[in-house]
């Protein structure tokens, strides 16, 4: 018996859940500050109204290259070869790469406004450090689990040898 | 070769009698897969066959298609392979690590999860070895944690 592996519908069940926290906060984003982005922005062309169609397709797009890069970087020759800290600044440098082409090609916001990409980078960076905090809070959670079930194994595993005696 | 069965309800246990010209590697081969239905590895070193409990055993790793069984200070080679001795050790808390090795459940100090989602495991004498992403989940449903 072995650790389920994922598998396509794993990686698609993934990547519509990426999309839709994207979309959630692009729908925020639009009806509090739609009006004014819109002047600027292709995502936000519709102001308050809405999101447009193709912006929607767009971030499917990127949802899927960006579960796409995950999954590659999380693959066992990966993990073999490279090490966590590589793998993980591999992983942000082209899902950046990924953004930036998207907003160079689709117009997302001007790419020679320094503001944002401020807004851009200041949200990549919480949304990092928040993945990463939470990765560490639930591997610290599980090693406790672990000792505590390997404690509980071990205490029954004697009880056993006694009643076997 | 030629196998007979006698059964005697009088008899308390189950004896094997092999009666043989001389051992061949094929026979020290089933005497070794008896002696695990006993709890007992057959273990090799230095010319000298050791019969080992099951407990002593801490891990046991194959390398260039032989078994090695590890125990708190010697090394041991075994006859059997490495699914065979995992088929037969299951019942005595024994489980993969990973594709070359199995663990003695029983003879795990600690452990530590890994953030790329594998487990380190100190053994009773204090040797580290890694169980894989690939039967961390095992180890994980063993230790009631998944």
């Amino acid at each position: 018996m072995m650790e389920e592996k994922k598998n396509i519908f794993s990686f698609i069940g993934e990547a519509f859940c990426t999309y839709s926290i994207a979309v959630i906060i692009l729908t925020i984003t639009a009806a509090v500050t739609g009006d004014e982005a819109g002047e600027i922005s292709t995502l936000f062309r519709l102001g308050s109204q809405g999101i447009p169609l193709s912006a929607l397709v767009q971030f499917l797009a990127v949802a899927f290259l960006t579960t796409g890069l995950r999954y590659l970087f999380s693959m066992d020759w990966m993990v073999k070869r490279v090490p966590p800290l590589l793998r993980v600044l591999f992983m942000c440098v082209l899902i950046v790469a990924c953004i930036v082409l998207f907003t160079n090609l689709f117009g997302w916001f001007p790419a020679d406004m320094w503001e944002p990409w401020a807004a851009f980078a200041a949200c990549f960076l919480l949304c990092f450090a928040g993945g990463t905090v939470t990765m560490i809070v639930k591997t610290r959670l599980e090693n406790r689990q672990m000792a505590e079930g390997l404690r509980r194994l071990k205490e029954s595993m004697g009880k056993e040898e006694k009643d076997e005696v | 070769m030629k196998i007979t069965i006698q059964t005697d309800e009088t008899q308390t246990e189950i004896a094997v009698d092999i009666r043989c010209p001389g051992l061949t590697p094929e026979l020290e081969k089933v005497i070794s897969l008896l002696r695990t239905l006993d709890m007992k590895l057959t273990g090799q070193k230095e010319r000298s066959t050791y019969i080992l409990d099951v407990s002593q055993v801490l891990y046991i790793d194959s390398a260039d298609k032989k078994t090695f069984l590890y125990t708190e200070n010697e090394v041991y080679e075994s006859d059997l392979r490495l699914y065979e001795l995992e088929e037969q050790l299951a019942r005595a808390d024994f489980i993969r690590a990973g594709k070359s090795s199995i663990v003695n459940l029983r003879r795990i100090m600690s452990l530590r999860s890994e953030i790329d989602g594998r487990i380190r495991v100190t053994m009773s004498n204090g040797e580290k070895l890694v169980v894989s992403r690939q039967y961390a989940g095992i180890l994980k449903q063993r230790l009631g944690v998944k």
